[in-house]
């Protein structure tokens, strides 16, 4: 069997002056983020996962639980306080990806990784068109024939429903749903091997949220693609993940297959949530 | 007999703690014990609240078994505890050879009876022609005609919806089927649909347990019958030596 | 307005009061340093200690710096403004140096050892020995992409140049072709984008592997950059959209007959349009080749 295509150990981010009461006087126990003791924002302590190539791991709990945190540190847009993230693509997984230097992490994200957020306007460049977006990681992974890019974006955003002949128009001015189209396709533009999506419906309409989910939920089975999914929405990870790590307050109080963790849920948060959704 | 085993649960217990409700404790599985032949149609029968879901859940690690064990012999000889394996080792037993039937179809809306039926056929690698042309050949045999096929089950009748499932179920047959009362809307035509269906499953070598209320189908399909009660295995013998009165309806013969 | 010499004469001192070359020995030397790191770097923008120049920055301050940091006593300066000798800030800028440094200075391309220009680059191939020192108005190259100093900086650093590709892929979208008329991007060396001062697309071939060597000066910005002899400089380019220089096909200068040469365009006395070589000293000696050639 094939080892993991990233393996997280100990992930913790801490905003502020860490104390040694910080991991103690927070998480889902003490109901709290903030450590009574010297007031620094635990956003996220001791995370380790790992995930296998093709499978879809998902991420969920409320806001503030630290799932987001994680992505980000993944894709580099947050440095972490501790922990080590080896991933396959990566000096073969000998080394950290956070201890990468700067040009190395924007190669793993122009070349392995994908990042599709929450709020389009983070992932997109709305003062270029919808096309450009795409043209964008291609060109930084050096392509220099405008006729192949198009090719290319007008791929991708066929592949994601949007309509050719927006293709060079300015996303600003496109509905959410088809922002978040948008993004889906300049994020699969290079065909990463890990595919982050940080609430990728959460803005949308009720009835746009089933289209964009049914889009990610083909390509991914389509592709074989590994996928790190976070959401808050229960919904959202039953119809994707294949596994579920559940956190709150910054820690994972539960791991396990997501069938397991909907109709079976240990901890009693979880069990919380779960009836909720119901 | 010993030789074929496929599975072996042995003294399987599940208790739910129920954390909201002052952590109250529900025993769903006691000291379950039993074996599978490879090939083998079991029928699990028993009152609503006896297990049956519980066990079919726990053998497909949906449920985590609070005791015991479960030992399946996978098709590559190793023996493998389904109530202990890693997620990873699950969720290729589940890509590969064992599949869960749920009673109701639960699949990603806006998708088609046909694109849900073809679908473990793209999966595991066949055209989308071939896919395609043999859902659609099962779905007919199933009764659910081609003006349906292309039509959202969403819109179906409880039965048709069912022999959707099934049809999903027997389109690439996995060598342990676990089938969660699937026949429970079906009138007698349908339900001998159904029957032809899994006496093919059955015929191609693939071992099912599955939870039955039907007496028909039981007697004609069932190898051994496991009557659960109170979450303990209260019978188990062939169908002709347990008594299942109690425990399935009436039988109806079909029309034909 | 009261000029330099007047104030020279009314302090009672002489010209010779001044430092050689009008800028103090310390400046000098850190000018030269900083403009061999760049010739060492090439394309790569080293900041350096503008001085206050007797005109206003951006009046060619940086090129002023440079040549006068440069000037020894055996060079022949020249300086062109948009080509033109008889300019008036080239006019300003050449009197300025022979003040300063007693040195002549010649109109003759070929007779320079330094050339200081302002948006051309003159027609006639440098030599080894000869130095060209432009005047840079914005050094940034990615000005236009990355309005963020220090984001610019990082892209650099780290060769990440998909903003600006992403502009001319924009530009090619929006309107069929890349717009960058004067001052076009270019790739010095396979490392640095370099922003090649407000020069014609016409000059940009002249960049790529010259014999002499080439000096950027932007005072304003406190910038010097540099391509020495024999680098390689690319305008950037996509394959199926490949750069091109400023088509004269069919036209010919007015005064000397040239048709190989960068034309500008006026309006004749009888309001016809009119083309004549922008570099005057080439056209000067085309015109008087013929003329002995007759």
């Amino acid at each position: 069997m094939t080892g993991p295509i990233l393996s997280v150990s100990d992930l913790s981010v801490i905003h502020g002056n860490e104390c040694p009461d910080c991991r103690t006087s927070t998480g889902p126990e003490v109901g709290t983020n903030t450590c009574a003791s010297c007031g620094a924002v635990v956003a996220c302590t001791d995370v380790s996962f790992d995930v296998y190539p093709g499978q879809v791991l998902g991420i969920v709990g409320e806001s503030g639980s630290g799932k987001s945190t994680v992505l980000q540190c993944i894709y580099q847009d947050l440095a972490p306080t501790r922990g080590d993230a080896l991933f396959a693509e990566f000096e073969q997984g000998d080394r950290s990806i956070w201890q990468a230097n700067r040009r190395q992490r924007r190669e793993l994200r122009t070349y392995s990784m994908g990042m599709v957020y929450q709020n389009p306007r983070q992932g997109l460049n709305l003062l270029v068109t919808a096309g450009g977006n795409i043209a964008e990681r291609l060109l930084a992974a050096d392509w220099r024939r405008v006729e192949d890019i198009r090719d290319t974006a007008s791929h991708f955003l066929n592949r994601t429903e949007v309509p050719i002949n927006r293709m060079d128009d300015f996303p600003a001015f496109f509905s959410g749903g088809m922002q978040q189209r948008v993004q889906i396709a300049k994020a699969l533009a290079n065909n990463p091997t890990l595919m982050l999506l940080d609430e990728p419906t959460t803005g949308l309409d009720v009835s746009v949220q089933a289209g964009v989910l049914d889009l990610l939920r083909e390509i991914q089975s389509s592709k074989g693609m590994t996928v790190i999914v976070v959401s808050h929405d229960l919904a959202v990870i039953r119809l994707l993940a294949d596994r579920t790590l559940v956190m709150r307050h910054g820690q994972v109080v539960e791991s396990g297959l997501t069938d397991q963790i909907l109709e079976d849920p240990q901890h009693s948060y979880t069990q919380l949530l779960v009836n909720s959704a119901a | 007999m010993l030789d074929s085993r496929i599975l072996s649960v042995q003294s399987l217990g599940k208790a739910i703690t129920l954390h909201l409700l002052g952590e109250k404790q529900v025993q769903a599985l006691d000291d379950v014990t039993f074996d599978v032949s490879d090939g083998e149609f079991v029928a699990v029968v028993g009152l609503s609240g006896s297990g049956k879901s519980s066990l079919l859940k726990c053998l497909y690690r949906t449920y985590l078994a609070t005791a015991g064990s479960i030992l399946y012999q996978a098709s590559t000889g190793q023996d493998i505890d389904l109530a202990s394996a890693s997620e990873q080792d699950i969720l290729k037993l589940r890509r590969n050879e064992i599949r869960y039937v749920p009673q109701f179809l639960k699949s990603a809306p806006r998708l088609s009876a046909l694109d849900i039926v073809a679908r473990p056929l793209v999966e595991s690698g066949y055209d989308a022609d071939i896919a395609y042309s043999e859902a659609s050949r099962i779905l007919s045999e199933l009764g659910i005609g081609s003006d349906l096929q292309s039509s959202f089950p969403s819109l179906f009748s409880g039965g048709e919806q069912q022999r959707v499932n099934v049809a999903r179920a027997v389109v690439a047959p996995s060598r342990l089927m676990l089938l969660d009362e699937p026949t429970s809307a079906l009138d007698a035509e349908n339900r001998e649909r159904v029957f032809h269906q899994l006496q093919k499953v059955k015929d191609g070598g693939s071992t099912i347990i599955g939870v039955f209320h039907d007496r028909w189908l039981l007697r004609h399909l069932a190898d051994r019958v496991v009557v659960m009660e109170h979450g303990k295995v209260a019978q188990i013998g062939t169908r002709d030596e347990v008594a299942i009165a109690r425990y399935v309806g009436a039988e109806t013969v079909p029309a034909s | 307005m009261t000029s330099v010499r007047q104030l020279v004469q009314d302090a009672g001192v002489s010209a010779s009061a001044y430092s050689y070359g009008f800028l103090d020995e310390t400046a000098k030397r850190e000018i030269r340093r900083k403009t061999l790191k760049a010739i060492a770097i090439p394309g790569y923008q080293v900041p350096f200690g503008s001085r206050e120049m007797p005109v206003s920055r951006g009046w060619g301050t940086g090129g002023m710096q440079l040549t006068l940091s440069l000037v020894g006593p055996d060079d022949v300066v020249k300086v062109i403004d948009q080509g033109d000798d008889a300019g008036v800030n080239a006019a300003n800028i050449r009197r300025l140096v022979e003040r300063t440094t007693g040195l002549s200075t010649t109109l003759e391309t070929a007779m320079a050892s330094i050339i200081q220009s302002r948006h051309r680059i003159p027609e006639e191939a440098l030599r080894s020995d000869q130095i060209l020192v432009l005047q840079v108005p914005v050094p940034e190259p990615l000005r236009n992409v990355e309005r963020r100093v220090s984001a610019a900086r990082v892209m650099h650093a780290e060769r990440d140049y998909s903003k600006m590709w992403l502009a001319l892929y924009e530009d090619i979208v929006r309107r069929g072709e890349v717009s960058f008329g004067a001052g076009y991007p270019v790739m010095v060396h396979g490392r640095y984008i370099m922003a090649p001062s407000p020069i014609p697309r016409w000059d940009i071939p002249l960049l790529n592997q010259s014999d002499a060597l080439y000096l950027f000066g932007a005072g304003r910005e406190k910038r010097i950059y540099a391509v020495p002899p024999h680098t390689s400089v690319e305008p950037l380019q996509f394959d199926d959209y490949p750069f091109a220089v400023e088509d004269f096909d069919g036209k010919s200068c007015a005064r000397c007959g040239a048709n190989d040469t960068f034309l500008e365009e006026s309006i004749s006395e009888v309001g016809m349009p009119r083309f004549r070589c922008s570099d005057t000293a080439h056209c000067d000696k085309v015109l008087e080749s013929r003329e002995v050639g007759t």
